[in-house]
């Protein structure tokens, strides 16, 4: 009797040498290499003009103003919070010539870096940058690395920001949350960039470390979690390459409001800033619920 | 204690999502010659993952056209076939997340009619295997074609999907055991 793993080799062999020799395209490939090419020196051009423009305009028209309030009105953020791992009263700098209310956490790793973002300066723009409910998924998907995350369920934007419900199709037309990703835009303007700050949490927490502590290995990470039969899996990441700076699984969790807590060893991060995710799932989908803090290093 | 330090910029994280292997010993080496030597094998890569053999071939193109797109910049092109193969599975990914592919019962991919020798038993035997895989999450999905079809390690599957090992193992357990279970099912 066959085992399931040499089944999956067999049939896996066989598809593939039922693929017949896919026909030489090099030319597309040149080409579209110098279409994406010219594309983005077209976006970097046009960016740095309407720059410069926005600039004078802006210069005309509220440097005087400016020259006659003091320097911190220009330094009030967005109103209060939602997210319980959002600190509403904490302002993170992280080197950036303007306050940030929150911690950055994906894809920029500081407010200038989006600065340089929305200026054209970091090279080409990915237009997703700019859709806040596409840099959720990205978020989840890509960057934590959660696959099965790909549908948006919910949108809600306010003053503090976008709150973005991801999670995944099941049976039919039903949709399951996996989280509920908050962010917020860097700068002003309608090409400034999104980044994620936080998750809104509800049924799994993550309450320490604490939103923007500063943190040394081994980091103790512990929250609540309402649920049968969970098993939290924590992943420490940084948004340099490579992402995956800390990882522990399979803590058996479940219950009414139950605390939950672990320790995390971190090893290898060049950044400063470091996202903690918690994800339990398994009975539908690898990640069915998720939360995430920010924290610094220090 | 963690440690600090300079880091790359997140936004070329992925050019850096390169593995090194054995079988990437030459170093002088042409982004066409690879095309030319390996796109059929990343287009079979595909194959197992995405639905349509035209998404496959879709999918190794636009990796193709991404990589030219950075040549330059790409500082060791001894790795740069890993480097394809993620993109790849990345184009995979992010080919199924947008077309939301939710009937997983369709018609294969790489629908070539099958061999003379191939008895319709053997056909069938293939199609179950392969519409339990593709009922998997795609994490266990993507472990399970890196192992056993294409014989990587752990730590090669880990460095190529950019997790950790303890994770490949996870998923590569639940997404076998996942598959025996289908399979026991359809008995």
């Amino acid at each position: 009797m066959s085992t399931p793993e040499d089944r999956l080799r067999r049939a896996a062999q066989a598809r593939a040498a039922g693929v017949p020799e896919p026909p030489d395209r090099w030319d597309d490939v040149e080409q579209g290499a110098a279409r994406t090419r010219r594309s983005d020196r077209l976006r970097v051009t046009g960016v740095v003009v309407i720059g410069l423009a926005a600039a004078v305009v802006a210069g005309v028209l509220f440097v005087p103003k400016l020259m006659h309030e003091p320097p911190d009105t220009i330094a009030a953020g967005p109103g209060a919070a939602t997210s319980t791992t959002v600190a509403s009263a904490t302002t993170v700098t992280t080197g950036a010539p303007a306050p940030f209310p929150y911690q950055p956490l994906w894809p920029f790793r500081s407010v200038a870096e989006a600065q340089q973002w929305q200026s054209g300066a970091a090279g080409p723009r990915d237009p997703w940058h700019l859709d806040a409910a596409q840099t959720a998924i990205q978020f989840s998907a890509d960057f934590l690395g959660y696959t099965d995350i790909d549908t948006v369920t919910s949108k809600a934007e306010g003053a503090d920001g976008a709150h973005i419900g991801v999670g995944f199709s099941t049976e039919g037309t039903s949709r399951g949350t996996a989280a509920i990703v908050h962010l917020a835009r860097v700068g002003s303007g309608s090409d400034a960039p999104w980044e994620v700050v936080g998750t809104d949490d509800h049924d799994l927490t993550l309450t320490a470390p604490a939103y923007g502590a500063s943190v040394t290995s081994p980091i103790t990470v512990a929250g609540t979690i309402t649920g049968v039969d969970e098993s939290l899996h924590v992943q420490v990441r940084q948004p340099t390459f490579p992402a995956l700076v800390g990882d522990k699984c399979c803590l058996p969790a479940g219950g009414q409001n139950t605390p939950w807590q672990t320790t995390v060893d971190v090893k290898g991060n060049t950044d400063q800033i470091l996202t903690i995710a918690v994800s339990t799932g398994g009975h539908l989908k690898t990640v069915e619920r998720f939360a995430v803090t920010g924290v610094r290093v220090g | 204690m963690v440690s600090t330090g300079g880091a790359p910029r997140a936004s070329v994280r992925v050019m850096m999502a390169v593995v090194s292997t054995p079988e990437d010993e030459v170093t002088q080496v042409t982004l066409r010659d690879l095309y030319r030597q390996h796109r059929w094998d990343l287009v079979r890569l595909a194959s197992l993952l995405v639905r349509e053999r035209a998404d496959a071939e879709e999918v190794v193109q636009d990796a193709f056209v991404k990589t030219l797109v950075a040549w330059d910049r790409v500082r060791d092109r001894s790795k740069a076939l890993p480097y394809l193969r993620s993109a790849v599975l990345n184009g995979c990914r992010s080919r199924l997340r947008h077309q939301r592919v939710v009937d997983r019962t369709d018609a294969p991919v790489g629908d070539a009619p099958a061999s003379p020798e191939q008895s319709a038993v053997t056909a069938d035997e293939q199609q179950r295997v392969l519409d339990a895989l593709r009922a998997l999450p795609t994490r266990q999905r993507e472990c399970l074609v890196l192992r056993y079809y294409l014989d990587m390690s752990e730590a090669e599957i880990a460095d190529t999907l950019d997790i950790s090992a303890g994770s490949v193992k996870t998923h590569a357990h639940r997404g076998l055991a996942a598959l025996a279970d289908r399979l026991e099912e359809d008995r």
